[in-house]
């Protein structure tokens, strides 16, 4: 648990690493990063062992007030159902909306962002090291690849290769072999 | 700072309350448009952060670097529009009461209307934000990326993606942008926010001409 949010901490103190005033200043002012921390927050109250409830019931009172600040107050909706390996990045707040998914390690998603599935249908599975710009609808049991980037804008509407880039609406491969190492590490 | 937010409260008096008289209008919409109230913390913030960087570090200083930390933190949750204190804006800004903009322009012109869920400048390493004419209209859910400028009197149709230098007076709509029109007047645009009711005239010329 600690390891992953170890890992979660590192994706946006990669310019300061080890320095302790700028871990506490993010964790006070990034929004994404409190949704974040609350839903790793949420995972662990959902798994801890039974003889922990004196500490899990007020866990899920402090939960549920975290939860109404990070998705009333900053409108960052990052439902339990949604299962997101470590190290996952939210950009600013508004509109994101991740629930019933499969999310691998190392994934970034920006504003505006609804990954889920169709009402009554399969989960969509994304892969490591995924980079969703603003305003990406990925709505239905899409299979999105390792290290696939998608642009700005983009609805997808089929399976996505691993390792390209995706732009346009309509969607479509504007660049195969595309490395997002340079903005997602 | 304060010339700034009164072209501002003009404009949304203009563009909320158009047949109230500007006695009655302007506290209406102080009472009532968080986006204004969002520019006036904005303002605030970025005064006290170029007042910083050309005094240094004073107490007083400090206080409004808390207070201007408060503000942003307690604006953000009524609003939900985020802008960095490098954003210049020129006075004279409608930015819409509805939220969800991610503000990040290099400069933005006076006239210019920003609606909502919109995100302007998306900022990977090695790129930077986009520069914003006079007059422009955004429409809702746009998004402008890159070191670009945006041409006075430009006009994003709604869900336009923008990552290329736009000359002025220039009407776009799609994902990726194309061109539909050259010299475009958005005057019947900008002078209300009835926006559905004239991008469907915009929309049924189309439709009629081709």
């Amino acid at each position: 648990m600690m390891e992953i949010v170890r890992r979660d901490l590192d994706r946006y103190l990669r310019h300061s690493a080890g320095d302790r005033r700028a871990r506490v200043l993010a964790i006070a002012t990034n929004c994404g990063l409190q949704a974040v921390l609350v839903y790793r927050f949420g995972r662990w109250l959902q798994r801890a062992p039974w003889w922990l409830f004196p500490l899990v019931i007020p866990g899920w009172i402090a939960y549920g007030l975290a939860l109404l600040l990070t998705r009333y107050g900053y409108g960052i909706r990052v439902a339990l159902s949604a299962d997101i390996g470590p190290g996952l990045c939210i950009w600013h707040f508004g509109g994101i909306d991740v629930r019933d998914c499969t999310i691998g390690s190392n994934c970034a998603i920006a504003q505006h962002t609804t990954i889920g599935p169709e009402p009554g249908g399969q989960r969509p599975v994304v892969g490591d090291r995924v980079w969703f710009s603003p305003h990406v609808r990925c709505i239905g049991a899409f299979h999105v690849g390792d290290g696939a980037t998608i642009g700005a804008g983009v609805t997808v509407t089929e399976d996505v290769p691993a390792h390209v880039l995706v732009i346009g609406n309509p969607a479509r491969v504007a660049m195969q072999a595309y490395d997002n190492s340079l903005f997602n590490f | 700072m304060s010339a700034a937010l009164r072209a501002d409260s003009r404009m949304y008096c203009r563009l909320r309350f158009p047949r109230l008289p500007l006695a009655l209008a302007l506290p209406l919409v102080w009472l009532t448009s968080p986006g204004l109230l969002r520019l006036a913390v904005h303002r605030f913030c970025r005064w006290g952060a170029l007042r910083r960087q050309a005094q240094g570090r004073t107490p007083l200083n400090f206080a409004l670097l808390l207070l201007a930390f408060a503000l942003h933190r307690i604006i953000i949750v009524l609003t939900k529009v985020d802008t960095s204190n490098e954003t210049d804006i020129d006075g004279g800004v409608y930015i819409s009461d509805r939220g969800n903009i991610v503000f990040g322009s290099r400069h933005t012109g006076s006239g210019t209307i920003v609606h909502h869920r919109v995100t302007i400048g998306m900022r990977p390493p090695g790129s930077e934000c986009p520069e914003i004419g006079e007059n422009v209209w955004i429409g809702p859910d746009c998004i402008v990326t890159g070191r670009i400028s945006i041409g006075a009197g430009c006009t994003l149709l709604p869900g336009t993606v923008v990552s290329r230098d736009v000359p002025p007076g220039c009407l776009l709509e799609g994902n990726p942008a194309r061109l539909v029109q050259r010299n475009f007047d958005n005057t019947a645009l900008r002078s209300s926010l009835r926006w559905k009711v004239e991008a469907k005239d915009i929309v049924t010329e189309r439709a009629m001409a081709s």
